[in-house]
């Protein structure tokens, strides 16, 4: 366990928006390099978006700005954490680095690759740092991490990743009547928020895989070093859930990953149905190394619950001793600080990005895509 | 007593011989008898031999071409009478899972005890039986230490298979998932391990059911011989998971 640096000043920190999930803006506010300052976004978003961040902001006691420009001149801010739908994440976070601000950006960086070059032309011209949300410290990530770079598998060749979430999303495939209307992506992102399963919030409908695929991908550019995917092959296809369907998305996909130092790599992901495991999902991790090979799950440490009138789509297990918000927020402070390397830059996030994009463009033409990484 | 059941069933085995007696000592209907003695039924790795025109349950090794119109070499499908393979079959045939969308395994094997052709060609032969149809893509990627072998299929549904011979002396591993459109079955061994405290970090050991899959081959094979049953839809089967692993190329 590392000590934080609690005598320095801590950084001044705005929310840009936080309309999905709260988890990374509690997770920077858990940890003590990070004050909380203000809440703001445009003027002109809808009022679902002003009410979620009105809210948060009265639950930190901290004010809400409808006008992000005014947060930044007022507050005197050092770093912002956007948390907007997904396809406002890279405009925000150009508008903050160009202010000089530092940036936590939520999960997928984009939908668009465009997106991901603006945003990183203007931190490598602003000399900001920028961290993306991952899943990278979650324990068992941290103690493959360690066993990797313990050289016990030696040279790695093969990475496998699992990932699915055992959640539904809204009605399951099949049951729209006849004479019914498809349902609408935002609409049921909006209904999706009181359960946690908003992942893919936005007006743009986005599939499974691009809205988780980056946790499996960045387990599997973590564990080899930062080597990249140069080519892919992918099936995608939606067997469970009425919303995906109507929106044509995938909610499942595989994907074979030809990679950087000849490492081959595989990926399985899906939000499969809240029936389909007793808990968040079966989340595994397969290395294999030419000295010794690792099977990981993801979920554990955990502690199993059953009991009588146990809710049906309650977790039987529950992940304990999970700290990967507080430990994001104390890489992204010493990457701040200059002493350590973000676990997942933005660099790095929009090559994956750029991965997501080449799977689903395969999953179409049915062929292998080149993956189009940008130079280093 | 016989019984109109009844096989005299001979072995002609260069491995795992042992087993496959033990096994079929338990099968009442099936009398194990020497090779030499004209038995009704052989089970041998040899795929040169045609033994007569018996019936041949073939293990580990392709039927050749010229043997099969015969009808009678019955290619050896060990995998799909592996415990966790019939049991998610099983719940596949009954609709519990659904209709199958995506198939996972991994299947690792050591450098003294490989992931052979005969392991991979089972191994693609399983994904197709528990899917139920035939893969329309196909796309194989690999180096020297490990191989993905991902297959799509018309009606969306998905399989990966990853292979690797590359861990250390010890025990291989095995993983198999389906997730259906109404549920998920998961066969890995990485559940069904105990742990071993001899010093240090404990070991993960598994209780020995690897050997289970011969009992219930060997009666399906009986079964086939006794009900007339041809070898052709067989062959045709294996040939399909064949072509897969040893012409799917990127």
């Amino acid at each position: 366990m590392k000590t934080t640096d609690r005598i320095k000043t801590p950084f001044r920190t705005g929310i840009l928006s936080v309309v999905k999930h709260d988890y990374m803006a509690k997770g920077v506010a858990s940890n003590p390099r990070f004050q909380l300052v203000c809440v703001a976004d445009d003027n002109d978003r809808p009022d679902w978006t002003h009410q979620r961040n009105q809210l948060f902001a009265d639950e930190f006691e901290i004010p809400y700005l409808q006008d992000v420009s005014e947060a930044f001149n007022k507050y005197d801010l050092d770093a912002v954490v956007v948390s907007t739908e997904a396809e406002r994440h890279c405009d925000l976070a150009v508008r903050a680095a160009e202010a000089g601000l530092h940036l936590f950006v939520d999960k997928p960086l984009s939908t668009r690759i465009e997106e991901c070059d603006r945003l990183t032309d203007a931190i490598d011209a602003n000399g900001v740092s920028c961290l993306v949300w991952n899943r990278n410290y979650l324990p068992a990530l941290i103690q493959a991490r360690e066993v990797e770079e313990s050289g016990k598998l030696g040279k790695i060749s093969a990475i496998h990743c699992d990932f699915y979430f055992s959640k539904d999303a809204g009605p399951p495939l099949g049951s729209r009547k006849p004479g019914d209307p498809p349902i609408d992506w935002m609409e049921r992102q909006l209904e999706a928020h009181v359960d946690g399963s908003d992942g893919g919030v936005g007006n743009k409908p986005m599939g499974e895989l691009q809205v988780e695929g980056i946790y499996p991908l960045a387990y599997i550019r973590l564990l080899t070093g930062g080597a990249r995917v140069k080519r892919v092959f992918a099936r995608t296809a939606t067997h469970f859930h009425q919303a995906h369907a109507d929106n044509g998305v995938d909610d499942i996909a595989t994907v074979t990953l030809e990679m950087e130092n000849g490492i081959v790599a595989s990926l399985c992901i899906g939000r499969i149905c809240a029936a389909a495991h007793p808990d968040l999902g079966e989340i595994k991790l397969h290395i294999v190394g030419d000295e010794g090979s690792m099977v990981i799950s993801e979920s554990r440490p955990e502690v199993g619950f059953y009991y009588r009138d146990q809710p049906p789509n309650e977790f039987k297990h529950q992940r304990i001793a999970e700290e990967n918000g507080y430990l994001l927020a104390e890489n992204f402070a010493r990457s701040i600080d200059g002493d350590e390397d973000l676990t997942l830059d933005a660099h790095a996030a929009r090559d994956i990005c750029a991965t997501v994009l080449a799977a689903l463009e395969s999953s179409k033409t049915g062929k292998v895509v080149g993956v189009q990484n940008k130079e280093k | 007593m016989t019984s109109k059941w009844m096989k005299t069933l001979a072995f002609q085995l260069k491995d795992y011989g042992d087993d496959f007696r033990a096994a079929a000592s338990r099968i009442r209907e099936v009398e194990v008898v020497d090779i030499d003695s004209s038995p009704d039924v052989v089970v041998s790795d040899d795929n040169e031999e045609t033994f007569g025109g018996k019936p041949v349950l073939l293990v580990g090794s392709s039927p050749k071409m010229q043997n099969i119109p015969s009808g009678k070499i019955f290619p050896a499908f060990p995998g799909r009478f592996s415990p966790q393979a019939m049991a998610i079959r099983e719940s596949v045939d009954t609709g519990n899972l659904g209709k199958p969308a995506l198939l996972r395994m991994h299947v690792w094997g050591t450098v003294s005890d490989p992931v052979n052709e005969s392991a991979k060609i089972g191994a693609v032969d399983l994904a197709l039986w528990l899917v139920g149809e035939e893969a329309d893509a196909v796309f194989l990627s690999g180096n020297s230490n490990a191989e993905c072998v991902h297959l799509g299929f018309a009606s969306g549904a998905m399989a990966m298979l990853d292979f690797t011979s590359a861990l250390p002396e010890g025990d291989g591993y095995h993983s198999l998932n389906l997730i259906g459109s109404r549920g998920a079955a998961y066969a890995d061994d990485h559940r069904n391990r105990n742990l071993l405290f001899d010093g240090g970090s404990p070991a993960a050991t598994a209780p020995a059911f690897q050997g289970a899959y011969i009992q219930p081959m060997l009666e399906d094979f009986v079964r086939a011989v006794t009900e007339g049953r041809s070898s052709n839809k067989a062959c045709e089967e294996y040939r399909k998971a064949e072509k897969i692993i040893r012409s799917a190329r990127p």
